[in-house]
């Protein structure tokens, strides 16, 4: 539904994780921590992405592409064998540095949102005894 | 494979389909017109918004998955649907009338008088009792509502339940994902199938690229289907209602008023304003919002609780340490999270098209920055009589304010690039004023010089009314195709 597995958002779901942002993330908040809850943030973060308007898409996946650069540059370690201290040091440094910050508060809030209201909905009538 | 395109033939011609484009549909066929009514998005069902999650639905109902931006300092993140009903589908189903002095404000700026209150007040009346506008009490839940409320008559400040245009709410806190009980009266639900019970015909998934004009007359739209086939509409009548974004790009796009159109989008901007409490406020349970404080309307500022979400929850924290965002949705169920309206002075604008896609950018003014940090305080004043222990205002690296002391102090050191801010109301793009006053279209709607095309959506309104808009489109746009109506 609504282009999660077109070409262009399984190619985002691939940068992203190339990025090692995912691997930053699940070491960083309990709510990404377990494999599942990722893969929806992955899923959910990645096709937003696909949908945004190109300019915009254009410029987070360029941002993407550097963060395994910008996260050593601030780290001396790859995002993807970092100690979880290190991920959240990282993070940290990142988010405070212009351009970055942006990216990382927008990328991150998809994935959070992916990640907690992702899942099947509630039931379709409240239960029973539920004042209406 | 390049395909020819195949025209279609129609009478009157709808662009988009959200609480603009669904009036001029429903009043045309109720004319006896034959009406086609283009729309970008797809129809969506309300078993298909209950079957979805909210994230599914962000991303099939909103324009980029939600995720626009306007650049600017700050950069603000924009939100508006694209589906069959237009925002109408995501929006809390508010319906306020504009005030008379808003009203009269816009006719002196404007240079027409046509629209103040004796007449669009009457087509709001006649919206209202058409779409079944009730005044929301609270629900089962709504607790974060009631300790607003509560907090605002120990204040003495002003407050009121929302008007909203719903019939029997089942308080599923799904408004801005589409309701899953069909329960609010979005267009999709209401406008669009009496249209449709008329003759109206719905092309869903259709996206108008061009007007082709000459003379003052619009002779055809050039539109790629929704197998991406293109298409031509040769119609006698358009009326443009894409919204504040897409109508001003489609009239660029077609060299009509392209150094006017989209030069000035007003903008309300949310500040959100996440309160922690010692008793348990279970902020996901109840409809949307069951109080609203207007003590600070007349300076353009509204407070409300939000349509808290687990997700929606992290998203608003997403740019704090992590350690932080875990504490916080550890103890979600003492969270509140509250939305603070404020209409902004600087404009934005779209200052060009790159991709197809329009790049919008702000132009935030220090006029702007000082009403944010006033709304701030007056928020904070709010949340702490409401019994609130914790402040995290809408500033990542701020910390937890927790008297106003510290409020005072954050308010002091904030920068206009440190605000977060949201925005879900664009209007006012296409706006109906005299040419020399930066004025788009005539006081029937019309862009200056065409005699077949009128602009019907939030575009044309001459400014921000600082109310959720749907009630002032709705009437703006009945008016607009009353006239229509009349001069034919």
């Amino acid at each position: 539904m609504s282009g999660d597995r077109t070409p262009r958002a399984r190619a985002l779901e691939r940068a992203l994780y190339d990025s090692g942002l995912p691997t930053c993330w699940a070491g960083s908040y309990a709510a990404l921590r377990d494999s599942r809850a990722l893969e929806r943030a992955v899923r959910h973060t990645a096709a937003s992405l696909a949908l945004m308007p190109a300019a915009y898409r254009w410029g987070t996946v360029t941002a993407l592409r550097l963060f395994p650069v910008a996260f050593r540059a601030v780290t001396r370690t790859s995002p993807h064998s970092a100690s979880p201290e290190r991920l959240r040091h990282g993070l940290g440094q990142l988010r405070a540095r212009p351009g970055y910050a942006d990216v990382l508060r927008a990328t991150t809030a998809l994935a959070l949102y992916g990640a907690l209201d992702g899942t099947a909905p509630r039931p379709a009538h409240p239960p029973l005894g539920a004042v209406r | 494979m390049r395909h020819a395109a195949y025209d279609i033939d129609c009478d009157a011609l709808v662009i988009g389909s959200g609480a603009g484009g669904s009036v001029a549909a429903l009043e045309l066929a109720r004319a006896g017109r034959q009406v086609t009514v283009l729309e970008e998005g797809p129809r969506v069902t309300t078993a298909e918004l209950a079957a979805a999650s909210p994230a599914e639905s962000m991303r099939r109902l909103y324009r980029g998955g939600g995720a626009i931006a306007v650049l600017g300092t700050p950069t603000i993140a924009y939100g508006e649907a694209r589906v069959v009903g237009g925002t109408t589908v995501v929006n809390g189903g508010l319906l306020w009338e504009p005030s008379a002095m808003v009203l009269d404000r816009w006719a002196a700026w404007s240079g027409y008088g046509g629209y103040r209150f004796p007449v669009v007040g009457a087509r709001f009346a006649d919206v209202q009792q058409r779409l079944g506008m009730i005044v929301q009490e609270h629900g089962e839940g709504n607790e974060d509502s009631r300790l607003l409320a509560r907090a605002a008559e120990s204040l003495g400040w002003r407050w009121q339940h929302p008007q909203r245009v719903v019939r029997g709410c089942e308080h599923r806190n799904q408004c801005a994902t589409g309701c899953p009980s069909g329960a609010k009266q979005s267009m999709a639900v209401s406008y669009l199938p009496q249209a449709e019970a008329l003759g109206a015909r719905i092309h869903d998934g259709v996206r108008a690229r061009r007007l082709v004009h000459g003379r003052g007359v619009v002779t055809g739209v050039e539109a790629t289907d929704a197998a991406g086939r293109p298409v031509r509409y040769l119609p006698r009548t358009v009326f443009a209602a894409a919204g504040p974004i897409g109508t001003p790009v489609l009239l660029r796009r077609s060299s009509v008023h392209r150094h006017t159109a989209g030069r000035r989008l007003a903008l309300h901007l949310n500040l959100r304003t996440v309160a922690r409490f010692s008793r348990v406020v279970d902020a996901v349970r109840g409809t949307m919002f069951t109080a609203q404080v207007q003590e600070h309307s007349g300076l353009g500022i509204l407070v409300m609780p939000s349509n808290l979400t687990p997700g929606g929850l992290g998203a608003a924290l997403a740019g704090r340490d992590p350690r932080q965002v875990d504490a916080l949705l550890d103890v979600r169920a003492h969270l509140g999270m509250f939305t603070t309206q404020v209409r902004m002075q600087g404009p934005a604008s779209i200052t060009a098209c790159v991709g197809g896609a329009p790049l919008l950018r702000h132009g935030m003014t220090q006029a702007d920055h000082h009403t944010l940090r006033l709304a701030f305080r007056r928020t904070a004043r709010l949340l702490f009589a409401a019994g609130a222990v914790e402040l995290l205002p809408p500033t990542s690296t701020a910390g937890p304010l927790r008297d106003l002391a510290d409020v005072d102090a954050y308010c002091a050191q904030v920068r206009p690039r440190d605000w977060e801010l949201v925005s879900v109301h664009g209007m006012a793009s296409c706006p109906m004023a005299r040419p020399e006053r930066g004025g788009v279209c005539d006081e029937t709607g019309r862009p200056h010089g065409f005699r077949n095309l009128h602009v019907c959506d939030a575009s044309v309104l001459p400014g921000a009314p600082g109310i959720s808009p749907q009630g002032t489109i709705m009437s703006y746009a009945h008016e607009i195709v009353g006239r229509h109506l009349e001069s034919v």
